[in-house]
């Protein structure tokens, strides 16, 4: 219980002069017309030693009243004036706003299999990554399962629903959201238990570093996401979709919602002219702990080419644990230095009819595919050593490779609870993306020092690293932002920044035009490229995107998010 | 005007007697003495009160009596103004203040003996001695 003479009251030397003649005189006002013949003026014992401390009371009291009107305002508290701690936090739990002790921490544990057949979980489950604490589905449905799908299944649209992907010659995974008040870090990589038995489960861990749930540190911080969530306590508004999405996650370094009339709304046109286009929200998200490396091991087939171009590939449905945002290699799970592969192929379809031109910048819905083409030596066999598979009759040789991507780990968590039907806007189709990618290939700043001062280049490239991997809606990328970490290093000013890169929608470079059933299909005949936007100058201050046409892949400053390598960035002194 | 009656006990200070009351011209005559005892400052809730006749009249070793007379002036103007500005609609009433008047009456060992003689606009007066 708060105290409210303690948390508000000031001490009597702290009141003015002038307040405490106004009390006082108010105090007079209200007394004399009952005690008419008392004299209450200063002078007598009454005047002295009743009314002037009643005064005191008085006026303490305006002031306490006056303060409490002001932390009930939280465009006060969002500003930093706050009186009472203690009422503040209390009030703003109200709006379900709470400080970091009351986040619910949120992870991603990966399950590992041996088997690729569907299974279920019950959400009693409870996980446990070495420390006190206990993890449970983050469920997004009442369901009283997970649901984990075959490997090889396509997302089907259903809450708390995840595809088992192979990760190695015989063991398949399933990354799944789990949630828990965490007193203890968990990292990637932790050896996880399992409270129940599950059939051909063989292995738990966590698949990153859990994330803590801290949100706002300060109750200023508490009062302004307070202040978003009454504003955006409307069904299906941009507000409310981006209140919601930080009230899960606070720590998501991107959130842009994309309603329908936007010009980066691509969804399949309506089928008739006078059809309505359908109310649609994409929202566009991305965690810090985007664009993560993974490196997955998946089984792919050796077969002639089905395009009959007499050589022979390899080919596999991808079935990535995350969808990428760019993948970075395919190679031989045996190869050390030396490439085996000569060049590879990915392709993209979509397993929903609602994603226009296959613009999936990340959505469960993706489907990709790999088409390796091997080295081989002079008898055209490949230098990759293969195994071989019988079922029934039909023997199937294939060799383990190692896709390594970039991608959003915790975009499915956010994806399974917004797009869930307990969540999304009644009536609203709603998708979550990660983004139309913008890789940076080349980042040259050329930049004017003072004469003897030293500048801090390894800490610039850092925090170019760490600012344009972060930047995305509510906070875009900004061309001032490189001015200003290269003026902290120690440089005098920046004259140029040369950009180069490509947006892309997907990690796919080709769009798959028919069906896939057991990948033999013409895949090269019946796809179109993928066309990359590309940008290419000098950027200047009043740029605050790298974004292409708004027609490209939906990519604007509310939805583009950055990616650059470290050794992507060139410092020169001019 | 009915207020609570005080003991002004010389040397040994002021008493309340919470169980008397005075009224009238006796009322006022103890408010006056009260203001005019009134230290420049000592009223946390009204700081411009009171008037600083003691501090000056202790503030000096060596007694002119012109110059105290001049102080004790100044204190009964202050006192007066302390009881007018908070007395309000009394000002037109039969007992309102008219004047205050303090007179030097005699100085021993650092304190003085002073007459404080308050007048009504009724045409009422009382004198009263104190010391400061």
């Amino acid at each position: 219980m708060i105290d409210f003479t303690t948390e508000y009251y000031p001490d009597v030397s702290e009141i003015s002069d002038e307040a405490l003649a106004t009390a006082r005189e108010a105090v007079v006002a209200y007394l004399s017309p009952e005690f008419d013949d008392i004299d209450l003026s200063p002078g007598t014992p009454t005047g002295d030693l009743v009314v002037s401390p009643l005064a005191a009371y008085r006026a303490a009291g305006t002031v306490g009243m006056n303060r409490l009107l002001s932390d009930l305002d939280l465009a006060n508290v969002a500003d930093g004036l706050i009186y009472s701690c203690d009422f503040v936090k209390a009030y703003l739990g109200n709006f379900g706003v709470y400080d970091v002790e009351n986040f619910s921490s949120t992870g991603v544990a990966r399950l590992v299999f041996q088997e690729p057949t569907a299974t279920t979980l019950s959400k009693a489950i409870r996980f446990n990554f070495g420390t006190d604490d206990e993890f449970y589905p983050k469920m997004a449905s009442q369901a009283s399962n997970v649901t984990i799908l075959a490997a090889g299944a396509s997302y089907d649209g259903s809450p708390d629903t995840y595809v088992l992907s192979q990760t190695s010659t015989s063991t398949w995974a399933v990354d799944i959201p789990v949630e828990a008040t965490m007193t203890a870090p968990v990292e990637a990589g932790a050896t996880g238990t399992a409270s129940l038995t599950v059939t051909d489960l063989v292995g738990v861990a966590s698949a990153i570093d859990f994330m803590e749930g801290v949100g706002p540190t300060t109750l200023s911080g508490l009062a302004f996401m307070a202040r978003k969530l009454a504003s955006a306590l409307t069904s299906g508004s941009r507000a409310s979709m981006h209140a919601m999405a930080f009230q899960n996650w606070p720590e998501l370094s991107m959130v842009s919602a994309i309603v329908t009339g936007d010009s980066e709304m691509q969804r399949m046109p309506a089928s008739t002219a006078i059809a309505l286009q359908p109310p649609s929200v994409d929202l566009y998200v991305r965690s810090k702990q985007d664009m993560t490396l993974i490196q997955q091991t998946i089984r792919m087939d050796y077969m002639p080419d089905p395009e009959g171009s007499g050589d022979y590939v390899f080919r596999a449905a991808a079935g990535l644990l995350h969808n990428p945002s760019l993948i970075d290699s395919v190679e031989w799970v045996s190869s050390t230095t030396e490439s085996y592969v000569t060049s590879y192929t990915t392709y993209t379809q979509s397993a929903s009819a609602d994603i226009a031109s296959n613009e999936h910048c990340g959505t469960r819905y993706e489907n990709l595919f790999i088409e390796v083409v091997p080295v081989v030596d002079g008898g055209g066999s490949p230098l990759i050593s293969l195994s071989e598979e019988t079922v029934g009759m039909v023997t199937t040789q294939y060799a383990m490779f190692t896709v390594s991507y970039y991608c959003d780990p915790v975009l499915t968590t956010v994806a399974n609870t917004i797009e869930s039907p307990d969540y999304k806007p009644v009536g609203v189709s709603t998708l979550v993306k990660s983004g139309p990618l913008a890789n940076i290939e080349v980042l040259e700043i050329s930049f004017k020092k003072s004469r003897g001062y030293k500048t801090a280049l390894t800490a610039a490239r850092t925090n170019l690293v760490d600012y344009i991997n972060n930047a995305g809606e509510p906070q875009p990328f900004r061309v001032t932002e490189i001015h200003d970490i290269l003026k902290a290093a120690g440089a005098d000013y920046v004259t140029d920044i040369y950009l180069n890169g490509s947006i892309s929608p997907t990690a796919a470079t080709k769009i798959l035009d028919i069906a896939v059933v057991d990948n033999t299909e013409l895949w090269l005949s019946n796809s179109h490229a993928v066309v990359p936007v590309s940008f290419d100058g000098v950027a200047e201050m009043h740029t605050s995107i790298l974004a292409g046409p708004t027609d490209s892949w939906a990519a604007t400053t509310r939805t583009l998010k950055y990616h650059i390598k470290p050794a992507n960035i060139n410092f020169i002194e001019v | 005007m009915r207020s609570v009656k005080l003991n002004f006990n010389g040397d040994s200070g002021i008493g309340i007697d919470w169980g008397s009351e005075v009224s009238g011209m006796q009322g006022l005559t103890q408010k006056v003495c009260v203001n005019v005892m009134t230290d420049d400052g000592s009223d946390q809730v009204l700081p411009e009160r009171g008037n600083t006749a003691a501090k000056e009249l202790l503030g000096h070793g060596s007694f002119d009596y012109t110059r105290i007379q001049h102080t004790l002036n100044f204190a009964a103007l202050d006192a007066m103004r302390d009881i007018r500005i908070y007395q309000g609609d009394l000002l037109s009433s039969a007992n309102s203040l008219k004047s205050v008047q303090l007179l030097l009456v005699d100085v021993t060992s650092g304190q003085a003996t002073v007459a404080i003689e308050v007048a009504n606009t009724a045409g009422e007066s009382t004198q009263t001695v104190t010391k400061l």
